[in-house]
């Protein structure tokens, strides 16, 4: 027996301590004889079944590492086994080692073609037993310990999902409150991975006038989310500026290069439209430049800039007018790496209009970068 | 993505080639590092940036970009940005790269 300073071999845990494994054979003897197998490998958990209907109950419960089968079996045998757990997504990469009796080639290939991992025929040499065993369970916790990340991984992305979803608007309240402003909005919004970086909103500022602002953060996925997020605190802290577009992107310039030690970025675009006279205020930097599309024009609202957070964006406020009938369209850069010919050529091909506008120019296919397109028409 | 270094007296001149993305993040934070090191130490007073070879650039190496033109910048040295391909030109154009640092075809 060792001791804390004298640990013997019995001591030191073996690599498969937490590894699960299920033996399914009717046979008493050869269950006691794999299960012997086991324990001289470290196994932690060791289960057992004396048939495939009990076994598929187990296996369904406890989702152990790895099955070692036996095929002739009472009520279900091996192979009817195999083809319900591998007709099952959670068990398409369960290791199933099939340990048996069966000696032809034919018997042998059945056993692969009905999801068998491993076969070994008995009478087996234990050595050799071991060794498939040993393989199979180190990759087994090896596809266990990257699933169990990717679940983790899933979860976080599912959480920041719902953060972003809580400060996005949806199309429904786009468009209602759009209306509200005599404008039909439509818009798309679809990151490049399951979560992206862009970010935009439609906020009411007192008057007739309602504001858009729309933020291509830097990077994509988990990262480009938790940019948005935190651009998006700033936009809470600024929007009473909104009302100066240049000021509003100039204090967001300036907060995000103090906050981030040189590492958030974001375009943007910010524009106050008035519902009465159609006037549009508006600023931005590092994001391509909207457009105003009327009666088969298309007019670049020039946005020229460094991206904010760089500590030296220069905006300055300009104006454009919306006449009735046009339409504002913004969108950030993977819309416009997603397009064969440029922005205006596509713009002026379409002939839907108003609330379908954007899921129309919506590209098909994967996407380069984080997608957003908003458009506002004028009625 | 690669990229790979040549002095020529006080002058760094930095070849990048491949994708630059925010996949290619460390490969970014290194290149800072480098960079910056060279030109913090005085080693450097001038820096090239051959992006011939670069077939696609997004907006966080634009923002890699901007962290060392601004140390280049602090430390009284140059930076030029050197033939840019089709692509990483449209994103330069976009954001009037030229307005703050040269950019030679």
């Amino acid at each position: 027996m060792g001791n804390a300073f004298s640990p013997t071999l019995n001591d030191i845990p073996s690599e498969f301590q937490r590894a699960h494994v299920m033996i399914v054979d009717d046979d008493p003897s050869n269950r006691l004889l794999l299960r012997g197998v086991c324990e001289k490998l470290g196994v932690g958990i060791i289960d057992e079944a004396d048939d495939g209907l009990s076994a598929l109950d187990l296996i369904t419960r406890f989702c152990p590492d790895l099955v070692l089968l036996d095929i002739m079996m009472p009520r279900m045998d091996g192979l009817e086994l195999m083809r319900r757990l591998r007709a099952n997504p959670q068990f398409e990469n369960l290791s199933i080692l099939v340990q048996t009796g069966l000696q032809g080639e034919d018997d042998r290939v059945r056993c692969f073609n009905m999801g068998a991992t491993d076969v070994v025929s008995r009478p087996f040499h234990l050595s050799e037993l071991k060794a498939r065993l040993r393989a199979h369970l180190r990759s087994a916790l090896a596809a266990r310990v990257l699933f169990d990340f990717r679940n983790r991984i899933q979860a976080h992305i599912e959480i920041t999902h719902a953060f972003l979803d809580a400060v996005l608007p949806t199309q429904e309240q786009a468009r209602e409150l759009a209306a509200s402003y005599g404008l039909d909005c439509s818009s798309v919004y679809r990151p490049h991975d399951e979560i992206g970086g862009d970010l935009w909103t439609l906020r009411a500022l007192g008057g007739d006038r309602i504001a858009l602002v729309l933020v291509d953060a830097s990077a994509h996925g988990l990262a480009g989310a938790i940019n948005a997020l935190r651009v998006d605190c700033l936009l809470q802290e600024y929007h009473d500026r909104l009302d100066d577009p240049a000021v509003f992107i100039g204090r967001l310039d300036a907060a995000m290069a103090k906050i981030s030690f040189g590492q958030l970025f974001a375009g943007a675009f910010a524009a106050t439209i008035d519902r009465r006279s159609g006037l549009i205020r508006y600023a931005g930097s590092g994001i391509p430049s909207p457009l105003i599309l009327h009666n088969g024009e298309a007019t670049d609202l020039r946005l020229p800039g460094l991206p904010l957070g760089s500590g030296m964006v220069r905006a300055e406020t300009a104006t454009a007018f919306l006449p009735m009938g046009a339409t504002l369209v913004a969108f950030s850069d993977g819309w416009l790496e997603s397009l064969k010919d440029t922005p205006t050529a596509t713009l002026l091909r379409t002939d839907a209009f108003g609330t379908n506008l954007a899921e129309a120019l919506a590209p098909e296919g994967p996407l380069l970068d984080d997608l957003t397109l908003i458009t506002l028409q004028r009625r | 993505m690669a990229f790979r270094f040549k002095r020529e007296g006080a002058e760094l001149v930095v070849f990048i080639s491949g994708t630059l993305t925010f996949h290619q993040h460390k490969e970014g934070e290194q290149l800072v590092y480098q960079v910056t090191t060279l030109v913090d130490n005085g080693e450097v007073t001038a820096v090239r940036m051959n992006f011939a070879d670069v077939q696609r650039m997004d907006s966080h190496w634009l923002g890699i970009l901007i962290r060392i033109l601004r140390r280049v910048r602090e430390k009284k040295a140059e930076l030029v940005i050197e033939k840019p391909g089709r692509d990483v030109s449209r994103l330069f154009d976009m954001v009037e790269m030229n307005r703050i640092a040269e950019i030679r075809a």
